[in-house]
C-alpha cells in the first residue's frame, strides 16, 4: 500500500518540528480494539504550507496485522480498518502554534513499483527461454545458487537440483510454484547456512581464504548479508584482494544503507544492549531513544573516522529531542539523532554515561554498582571477572545492622567476607564510581538527602573519583588496554567466532597498528579486513 | 523490527552457537523427542464466553442462581446452576480465587485470548500473545498421535486480536485456527486420504537426499574444525529423517474406524443441543481413537453477534450474550443461571462418557487419564477476575476430586464485583487477593509429565 500525502507547515519556527506517522487500527469487539504503528519511521514535514511537499509511505500489507474480519459477509464484528495519520510534533501552545496542513491524501493498494515485483523478477529473470522449462530452470538455478551460495556453480550442482525439480514438477500447476520448493532446498544446504572454507589443495602455500570466501566474510561483517553482484564479480575475477580495490569496496560497503546493520548488531553485542529488553522501569518512547543512542554514537564515530577514545569520553553527545530532554540538553528538536556539543555540566560524553548502560545495570529502582562494575570489566576492559562461587552467602537483609548501612557500606561489608573479597575488590570500585547516576541514568548529587559518595579505590590503590575520575584514569593509564579490547571485540565480530589464545599475537599486532593510526575506528575496520586473521582459515 | 531479529538470529547462527536446520516444509510433521509410550495423558479445555451469574447475597436470586458453590473443600453444596453435576460430584473440582494478574483490569470482552496463555495482551494498542497451555503440552507429546491437537470453536478461524475465536496459541503466540464444522472435523480425523501429505513427504525425502549428497561432497573439502560444525548439521538432517519416518508411519496407518451413531455432522449452532453434543462427541472419538491427546473448544467469541449466541436456544432462551446484560430484569439471574446450567450439563455428559469408557490401551477409565477443564475468563459482568473454573478427572495424573478449592483472600463469599451490570466492575480497583491462574497451569503441566516450574511468566505451582 502506498499512502501519499501533500503537507506543509503553517509556521516555520526552527524550534518546532512536525513529522507524520501512520497507524492502523480496528475494533475487533465493541470494547476492544488493536492499533499499531505501521510506518517504519516518522517523516518530517519541512516545507511551508504555501509550497507543500509530498510525503509517501510504502507499507507492505502482508507484514502488518490487519482486521481479520474485513472480508466477512456480515456486518458484525466490524469489518472496517482505520488508517490514522498522526502529527508527531513538539509544537507549543498559543496562537502561532505550528500546524500541519494537508490538502491531498492518496491511498493506493495494492501498490507495486513494478509488476511483477522486483523480488520476483530477481529470481524469475527475464529470458528468451521462459517457455522451455528445462533450459529456463537451469538459468534460474544458476543465478539463484550463485547468489545464495556466493560462488560460481558447477553444472553438476545445477543437475542435482534439476533432478529435484523434475520430481516436484508434476505436483504443481505452475513452473514457479515447483521451482520455489526447489530453491527452498538450496537455502537449507550448508553452502548457504555456513561460511564455508575449503581446504587448500596446494599445501605449499599459506592457508588463506579464497577471494570468494573473502567476499562472503566482508558482506557478512559489514552488511550482515550475502555479497552483491559487484563483490562476487570482483572475487570471480580475482581482483578483490588488490589493496586499492579492497579499500574502495570497504568504503562503498560502509556507505551502503546495509552497513547500518553492522553498527546495530555490533553495538548490541558489544555493549549487551539486550539487557535493556528486561528493563521495565523506563517507559517505551524514552527507552527506544536510550537504546538507539550508543548505536547512533557509534555511527557518528565511524562516519567521521574518529578515535575510539571518544567512546570513553567526548565533548559531544549524539541525541534526539527525547534523550536531550532526559539529559537536560536544551533546544534539541525532533526525533532524529544528531551530534551536539556538550559541556562538563552535562555530565555526559562517550558511552559509559549513556542511559542505556546505566539503566540496564540497575535493579529497576536504584543503581547496581556490582552489575555496573562487571559490565565495565567485561565490555570495556575485556577483563571479565570469574563467575561467583557456588557457596556465596546472601546479604542478610533481616539483620538490622546491615539495614542501617548505606549501599556502599553494605557492599564493603559483603566484600570483607573471605569467599568474596578476591573478586569484589576487582569489581566493586568500577561500579561505585558510577553512583552519581540513578536507575534512569539521571545525574544526581544526593541519595536520600545524603551527598553521593562515588569515590573508590582500585586494587592497585588508584583512586577513582566518580565517573570523571574513571574517564581520566582510562584515558591516562589504560588506553592500550581499551584499544586492545576494541580490536579484540571487533575482530571476534568480524570472524563470527570467539577468539582463542592462539589469536593473541594477531590481536597484539592489530592493537599496535591501531594505536599508530590514532585509534581511528574506520582505520580499525580496514586493519581487521587486511589482517592475517581475517584472511586465513 | 521483525527484520532486525532475523538478521540477529542469522548472526548468532554464524557464530555457531545455535545450529538448527530449518526445513520449512516439515512444519506439519513436527514430532517431539521419541520416548516410550504409556497410557495416554490427555488435556481438554472448554471455554465459555460471558462468565457466569453472581447475584449479591441480599438478592433473592442468590440462593439458587449464584454460580459458585457454598462451603469449601469436600464439604460444599452446589446451587441450581451446577446441580446437574451432582452425580459426578466425586469426579469434579471447582475453583475460585484464580485469575491472570495482568488481565484483572482489562474488559472481559478482550480476555478470551489470554485465558489459556496468561499473556499481558491488554485492551488496546499493539497485540502480542504467547503459547497456550494446551499447545505447551501438545508440543511435548505430538509424536504419539496423528494430530498434535484438536482445536475447535463455535465460530471457527482465529477471530481478531482481543476477539479470539480460538483458545490455542502456538509457541510464537500466533493463534491456531479453530474448526467449527462437525463434518470437516470428522473428515480430518477419520476420513482424510493423506494424498497431499504423501506428496509433501515424497518431496521432503528427495530434498533430504539431495542435501545429504551435497553435504558429503562438501565434507571432504573441509578442515577438521569445520567438519565438526558440519556434523551438527548432519545431526539435524538425521533428526529430520526420523521425523519423515514417523510422518510416513501416519500416512501408512489407516484412519481409525469409529462409531458414528451419536454424530450429527450437519448440525449447526442453531440446533444448539445437537451441535453442542456432536462437537463433544468428536472430542470423545478423537480421544478414544488416540488421534490426539489435546483438545480445546471455545463456545463462541466474547460479546455476542456470532453463531454461539444461538446456543442458549437449547434451553428456550434468547441471545446468550444478552442474558448477561439482562440480569437485573425480572428472571434475569435465573435465565443466565439456566444457560450456565445447560453448559455444565453438556460438560457433565461428556465427562460421564469418558468415565464410562474403559481406557482402550491402559489403566482405568478414560476420565482417569484426562484432565478436563471448563471455564471462562470473567466471573461477573465483564469482570476479568475470579474465573469460574471446573475441572474433572485426572485421577491417574494425581488429581483428587470431589472438592471446592478456594484460593486467595478477602472474597470468601465470591461477592467482589457481584451483582453488577455496569462497567464500574471491571474498571474498579482490585480489592481482594487472588492467585495467578498460571500456577494451576504449572500444576497441570507437571502432572501431564512436562518438566517445568513456570508458565506465562508466573513461577510456582498450586498445592492441590
Amino acid at each position: 500500500m502506498r499512502v501519499r500525502i501533500r503537507a506543509g507547515r503553517s509556521t516555520m519556527n526552527p524550534n518546532e518540528y512536525s513529522s507524520l506517522r501512520l497507524m492502523l487500527s480496528a475494533h475487533t469487539s465493541n470494547d476492544a480494539n488493536f492499533s499499531q504503528v505501521i510506518s517504519q519511521r516518522d517523516i518530517p514535514v519541512t516545507a511551508p504550507a504555501t509550497n507543500p511537499q509530498f510525503i509517501h509511505f510504502d507499507i507492505p500489507l502482508s507484514d502488518i496485522q490487519r482486521n481479520p474480519f474485513r472480508k466477512l459477509a456480515t456486518t458484525y464484528p466490524r469489518r472496517d480498518e482505520f488508517l490514522h495519520i498522526q502529527n508527531i510534533s513538539n509544537a507549543s501552545k498559543g496562537d502561532e502554534r505550528l500546524n500541519v496542513l494537508i490538502d491531498t491524501i492518496e491511498i493506493s493498494a495494492p501498490f507495486y513499483e513494478q509488476w511483477p515485483p522486483k523480488t520476483h523478477t530477481n529470481i524469475f529473470v527475464e529470458s528468451a527461454n521462459k517457455s522451455k522449462e528445462e533450459v529456463y530452470g537451469r538459468e534460474v538455478l544458476n543465478r539463484f545458487l550463485r547468489n545464495a551460495w556466493r560462488r560460481p556453480i558447477t553444472s553438476q550442482e545445477v543437475d542435482q537440483f534439476m533432478v529435484l525439480f523434475a520430481k516436484y514438477r508434476p505436483g504443481f500447476s505452475t513452473f514457479e510454484d515447483a521451482m520455489v520448493e526447489v530453491l527452498a532446498t538450496a537455502l537449507a544446504a550448508p553452502d548457504f547456512l555456513y561460511l564455508t572454507q575449503r581446504v587448500a589443495t596446494d599445501k605449499t602455500k599459506p592457508a588463506s581464504i579464497s577471494e570468494l570466501e573473502l567476499a562472503s566474510r566482508l558482506s557478512i561483517f559489514l552488511w550482515s548479508s550475502i555479497p552483491d553482484d559487484e563483490l562476487l564479480k570482483l572475487a570471480e575475477q580475482g581482483t578483490l584482494r588488490k589493496p586499492e580495490v579492497l579499500s574502495g569496496q570497504v568504503k562503498r560497503m560502509l556507505l551502503d544503507p546495509r552497513s547500518r546493520r553492522f553498527s546495530q548488531n555490533f553495538v548490541e553485542q558489544w555493549l549487551g544492549l539486550d539487557g535493556l529488553n528486561s528493563v521495565t522501569h523506563i517507559p517505551e518512547p524514552l527507552k527506544d531513544a536510550i537504546y538507539e543512542e550508543p548505536i547512533a554514537f557509534f555511527e557518528e564515530v565511524l562516519k567521521q573516522n574518529r578515535s575510539i577514545m571518544d567512546f570513553i569520553h567526548s565533548d559531544y553527545a549524539v541525541v534526539n529531542e527525547k534523550l536531550a530532554a532526559h539529559y537536560g540538553i536544551a533546544k534539541i528538536y525532533g526525533p532524529h539523532f544528531r551530534k551536539v556539543p556538550i559541556t562538563a555540566q552535562t555530565n555526559r560524553g562517550g558511552i559509559l554515561t549513556g542511559a542505556a548502560i546505566l539503566a540496564m545495570n540497575s535493579d529497576g529502582h536504584d543503581s547496581n554498582p556490582l552489575k555496573r562494575g562487571v559490565w565495565m570489566l567485561k565490555r570495556v576492559l575485556n577483563d571479565p571477572p570469574p563467575p561467583p562461587p557456588p557457596n556465596v552467602p546472601e546479604v542478610d537483609l533481616t539483620n538490622p545492622e546491615i539495614l542501617k548501612m548505606t549501599l556502599k557500606e553494605r557492599i564493603a561489608d559483603h566484600r570483607n567476607k573471605a569467599a568474596c573479597i578476591s573478586c569484589h575488590a576487582k569489581i566493586d570500585p568500577w561500579g561505585i564510581a558510577f553512583e552519581n547516576y540513578d536507575a534512569f541514568g539521571v545525574f544526581r548529587t544526593s541519595i536520600k538527602n545524603k551527598p553521593v559518595d562515588a569515590t573508590s579505590e582500585l586494587l592497585n590503590h588508584q583512586t577513582l573519583n566518580g565517573v570523571d575520575g574513571v574517564k581520566r584514569y582510562l584515558l591516562t593509564d589504560r588506553q592500550d588496554q581499551f584499544s586492545r579490547a576494541m580490536a579484540h571485540k571487533l575482530t571476534a565480530y568480524a570472524l563470527g567466532r570467539p577468539l582463542s589464545f592462539g589469536d593473541r599475537a594477531d590481536i597484539d599486532r592489530l592493537t599496535a597498528q591501531l594505536r599508530k593510526h590514532d585509534d581511528k575506528l574506520g582505520d580499525l575496520i580496514s586493519l581487521i579486513i587486511s589482517s592475517n586473521l581475517f584472511n586465513s582459515n | 523490527m521483525s527484520n532486525k531479529s532475523e538478521l540477529l538470529s542469522r548472526r548468532t547462527y554464524l557464530q555457531g552457537t545455535g545450529i538448527s536446520l530449518a526445513l520449512p516444509w516439515f512444519e506439519t510433521f513436527a514430532v517431539g523427542k521419541p520416548r516410550t509410550d504409556e497410557t495416554p495423558k490427555r488435556f481438554v479445555s472448554i471455554y465459555h464466553p460471558d462468565g457466569v451469574g453472581l447475584p449479591l447475597k441480599n438478592d433473592p436470586a442468590w440462593t439458587d442462581w449464584s454460580w459458585f458453590p457454598r462451603g469449601r473443600d469436600k464439604d460444599f453444596q452446589l446451587t441450581k446452576v451446577l446441580d446437574v453435576l451432582e452425580p459426578l460430584r466425586g469426579d469434579i473440582t471447582i475453583y475460585s480465587g484464580l485469575s491472570h494478574p495482568v488481565a484483572r483490569k482489562v474488559h472481559g470482552h478482550s480476555n478470551a485470548d489470554q485465558y489459556l496463555t496468561g499473556a499481558p495482551i491488554g485492551g488496546h494498542g499493539p497485540y502480542k500473545n504467547t503459547i497456550s497451555l494446551d499447545q505447551a503440552y501438545a508440543e511435548t507429546i505430538d509424536s504419539f498421535t496423528r494430530h498434535s491437537s484438536l482445536v475447535m470453536s463455535t465460530n471457527g478461524g482465529v477471530g481478531g486480536p482481543r476477539g479470539a475465536q480460538t483458545q490455542s496459541f502456538n509457541r510464537e503466540g500466533r493463534p491456531v485456527p479453530a474448526l467449527n464444522k462437525p463434518k470437516q472435523i470428522f473428515d480430518m480425523l477419520f476420513v482424510t486420504s493423506g494424498k497431499d501429505a504423501a506428496g509433501r513427504l515424497a518431496r521432503s525425502k528427495s530434498a533430504l537426499d539431495l542435501l545429504i549428497e551435497n553435504t558429503r561432497s562438501l565434507e571432504r573439502q573441509l578442515s577438521k574444525r569445520d567438519q565438526e560444525t558440519l556434523n551438527q548439521y548432519l545431526h539435524a538432517v538425521r533428526d529430520t529423517e526420523l521425523k519423515l519416518v514417523k510422518a510416513q508411519k501416519w500416512i501408512d496407518t489407516p484412519t481409525p474406524k469409529v462409531d458414528t451413531r451419536n454424530l450429527h455432522l450437519d448440525a449447526d449452532p442453531k440446533e444448539a443441543r445437537l451441535y453442542f453434543q456432536t462437537m463433544y462427541e468428536l472430542i470423545y472419538l478423537a480421544f478414544l481413537s488416540d488421534s490426539t491427546r489435546v483438545a480445546t473448544f471455545q463456545l463462541g467469541r466474547e460479546n455476542g453477534g456470532g453463531p454461539h449466541d444461538l446456543l442458549s436456544r437449547a434451553v428456550g432462551l434468547g441471545d446468550a450474550h444478552h442474558l448477561t446484560h439482562e440480569v437485573k430484569k425480572p428472571g434475569g439471574w435465573k435465565n443466565l443461571g439456566t444457560y450456565n446450567r445447560y453448559q455444565a450439563e453438556e460438560f457433565g455428559r461428556f465427562v460421564q462418557k469418558l468415565k464410562d469408557t474403559q481406557e482402550p490401551n491402559g489403566k482405568g477409565n478414560m476420565l482417569d487419564n484426562t484432565f478436563a477443564m471448563h471455564g471462562s475468563a470473567s466471573s461477573s459482568f465483564h469482570l476479568s477476575r475470579n474465573y469460574p473454573i471446573i475441572s474433572a478427572g485426572g485421577k491417574n495424573l494425581g488429581f483428587n476430586n470431589g472438592r471446592y478449592l478456594k484460593f486467595g483472600k478477602g472474597n470468601e463469599d465470591n461477592q467482589a464485583g457481584a451483582g453488577i451490570d455496569t462497567d464500574a466492575g471491571w474498571q474498579g480497583k482490585v480489592e481482594v487477593e487472588e492467585l495467578p491462574l498460571s500456577k494451576l497451569f504449572v500444576t497441570i503441566l507437571q502432572r501431564l509429565g512436562v518438566e517445568t516450574n513456570s508458565f506465562g511468566g508466573i513461577t510456582g505451582s498450586l498445592t492441590l
